[in-house]
């Protein structure tokens, strides 16, 4: 159950960055966000 | 500035990719190569069912019949940070020949935590032994149960049943949580299982196999629970006469959740582990490679060694892998001669294993080949 | 020549010093340490009778001919048998100073080597050779010559071993001397 709650958290954020990515004007908030990205997006697949 | 933020998310999905590609790697098992002695091959989750189909389900490879010799239960791989431990493991497995008695292998006991490494360590992936014709890869692997396994960690690890209060992390470690509980976490069902197996298959004599940074007092020791004493004495005072240094620890009754303290107490086997030393797990370590698991050589230790902060000799020749694996097979050579001096309708009996002096001679490649096996 | 020499030396000592070795032995803990268990398997081979309890105290005296006392301190053993240092000190000492007054022999062994060796463990070391009447060190317990000089000055015999398996000649030598065969 908590496995899940926080993998949901973990897709949340990964949204929400995700969006922070797209919106972003700058190149450096844009960077940021794709490095931010990396550790969740391999969260959420299970990969680490 | 659209296409910017695309530019980034390929790359960040072409890392993903990369290095997903390199997790998922170090959660495939290198094939082990069994002896013909191999009588068969079950899975843990025969004694829990609940691990059945997950990442700690693992092989138990059993060697000999029942034919009232001594079951043996070598256990290798409960930390997986801890290569002389799973190496010695898959050493045995493949040379082994019963001929009384029954062996019982399960070389990653902990295979979850044989997945991943634990951050912060900087680990190498994988590990090679040199064989006589090339090299032979291993993973190096982690202390803990993957937390993809097991997530998240606790404030406070409070151990089942004694209540005592570890650090969170510790609830995935595997030598914390015996003896396991049925409605236990994910660590604590492998403790189980291993439990239910120490019970359900009468093993009489455990050796579990374990490294420790040479900066660790239980060091080059052989621990026993009380029953065991004089079994590991009698081990201990051969080796010695060998000319290797082994220090006697008696299982402390008031440290829980190990397997010495809870196999013992817990069911009617005779509990022993072994400890060797490994700088690739020390915190006093420089630059951690490849090449340092299976050198054991570190020059922070030998200027460390000289102010005495090792609890064992140590100098320019490091403590290689051989040595550490050589060391675990003497000790089950003479664990299961005490045992089976102690309890003569119940010895034990092999061939196919080296002695100390001849993997010091020959090398581990010699008997990890996995040509030399039909 | 040398050896000769060595010979003549060593039945000078052993007629000057000899301690008087009686079985049975009662075998215990001076610090609550593994090491012990060694000297019991030591003894079992050698077939010396003795009697091992890690908590002995001049209760258990009566009827021993000699008293072996394993020196060297573990927490994690303290912790187990549930006795402090300070407990461990008291015990000791009344059991010791207990023997003297039956002139029950002692003989302190240290087997531990340098893991034995350390605030904790010195302080029952101490205790135990200042007041053995026989002290025997396995190499690397007393590389600092602590026991060796506690010995010297209480001018009492004093031997070293290479590793605690060559305890079982010593052990021999002293409880069980080589009986005449009878066949």
């Amino acid at each position: 159950m908590l496995f899940w709650t926080y993998w949901l958290l973990a897709a949340l954020l990964l949204a929400l960055i995700a969006r922070e990515l797209w919106r972003a004007s700058e190149w450096r908030m844009q960077l940021a966000a794709a490095l931010v990205l990396l550790p969740l997006l391999l969260r959420v697949l299970l990969f680490k | 500035m659209k296409l910017r933020a695309a530019i980034f998310a390929v790359g960040v999905l072409s890392l993903a990719i990369y290095t997903g590609l390199g997790f998922r790697a170090s959660q495939v098992d290198e094939p082990l190569y069994p002896s013909p002695s191999l009588s068969k091959i079950v899975r843990l989750s025969e004694y829990d069912s609940r691990l059945r189909g997950t990442r700690a389900d693992t092989d138990v490879y059993e060697f000999g019949e029942p034919d009232g010799g001594a079951t043996i239960l070598v256990l290798g791989g409960t930390h997986c940070d801890e290569p002389a431990s799973y190496i010695a493991a898959y050493l045995l497995l493949e040379n082994i020949e019963m001929e009384r008695g029954r062996m019982l292998i399960v070389p990653r006991t902990n295979r979850s935590a044989m997945s991943h490494k634990t951050i912060g360590e900087a680990h190498p992936p994988t590990f090679d032994i040199p064989l006589p014709n090339g090299v032979r890869p291993f993973r190096m692997g982690s202390r803990y149960t993957n937390p993809l396994d097991q997530w998240p960690d606790p404030e406070v690890f409070v151990h089942s049943p004694s209540g005592q209060e570890l650090s969170g992390a510790d609830s995935r470690n595997l030598n914390r949580s015996y003896p396991g509980a049925a409605n236990g976490n994910f660590t604590g069902q492998i403790a189980f299982a291993i439990t239910e197996l120490v019970k359900q298959e009468h093993v009489d004599l455990v050796i579990d196999l374990h490294e420790a940074s040479p900066e660790y007092p239980v060091i080059n020791a052989i621990v026993a629970h009380e029953r065991a004493m004089d079994c590991a004495s009698m081990a201990v005072l051969d080796l010695q006469l060998e000319g290797l240094e082994f220090a006697l620890e008696p299982s402390p009754a008031n440290f829980r959740g190990l397997s010495h303290r809870e196999l013992g107490d817990h069911t009617l086997t005779h509990a022993t582990l072994m400890e060797s030393a490994n700088v690739s797990q020390g915190r006093l370590r420089g630059k951690t490679n490849a090449d340092l698991v299976v050198s054991g050589l570190d020059s922070m230790y030998v200027r460390a060694a000289k102010i005495n902060m090792t609890r064992v000799p140590y100098d320019e020749k490091g403590i290689p892998l051989k040595v550490r694996v050589g060391r675990h097979i003497a000790g089950f050579h003479k664990l299961i001669s005490a045992f089976s001096q102690l309890n003569p309708d119940r010895a034990a009996a092999f061939t196919g294993i080296p002695t100390y002096d001849e993997l010091q001679q020959h090398d581990l490649g010699i008997y990890l080949d996995p040509h030399d096996h039909p | 020549m040398i050896r000769h020499w060595s010979l003549a030396l060593l039945l000078f000592a052993a007629s000057v010093q000899a301690a008087d070795f009686k079985t049975p032995v009662l075998l215990t803990s001076g610090g609550q340490s593994a090491d012990p268990q060694m000297i019991k398997t030591l003894l079992t081979r050698e077939n010396i009778p003795f009697t091992y309890e890690p908590l002995a105290t001049s209760a258990m005296l009566a009827g021993q001919g000699a008293l072996i006392i394993v020196l060297g301190g573990s927490s994690k053993g303290l912790g187990a048998a549930k006795v402090s240092a300070e407990q461990e000190t008291a015990r000791i000492t009344e059991l010791l100073k207990s023997a003297a007054e039956q002139k029950i022999t002692v003989l302190a062994v240290h087997v531990g080597g340098k893991n034995r060796r350390g605030a904790l463990s010195d302080e029952f070391n101490k205790l135990g050779a200042n007041m053995a009447d026989e002290i025997v060190v396995v190499v690397g317990g007393d590389d600092d010559g602590l026991f060796k000089g506690i010995a010297e000055s209480r001018k009492v015999p004093y031997s070293s071993a290479a590793k605690i398996a060559d305890l079982g000649g010593i052990l021999r030598a002293k409880f069980a001397p080589a009986q005449p065969t009878q066949e």
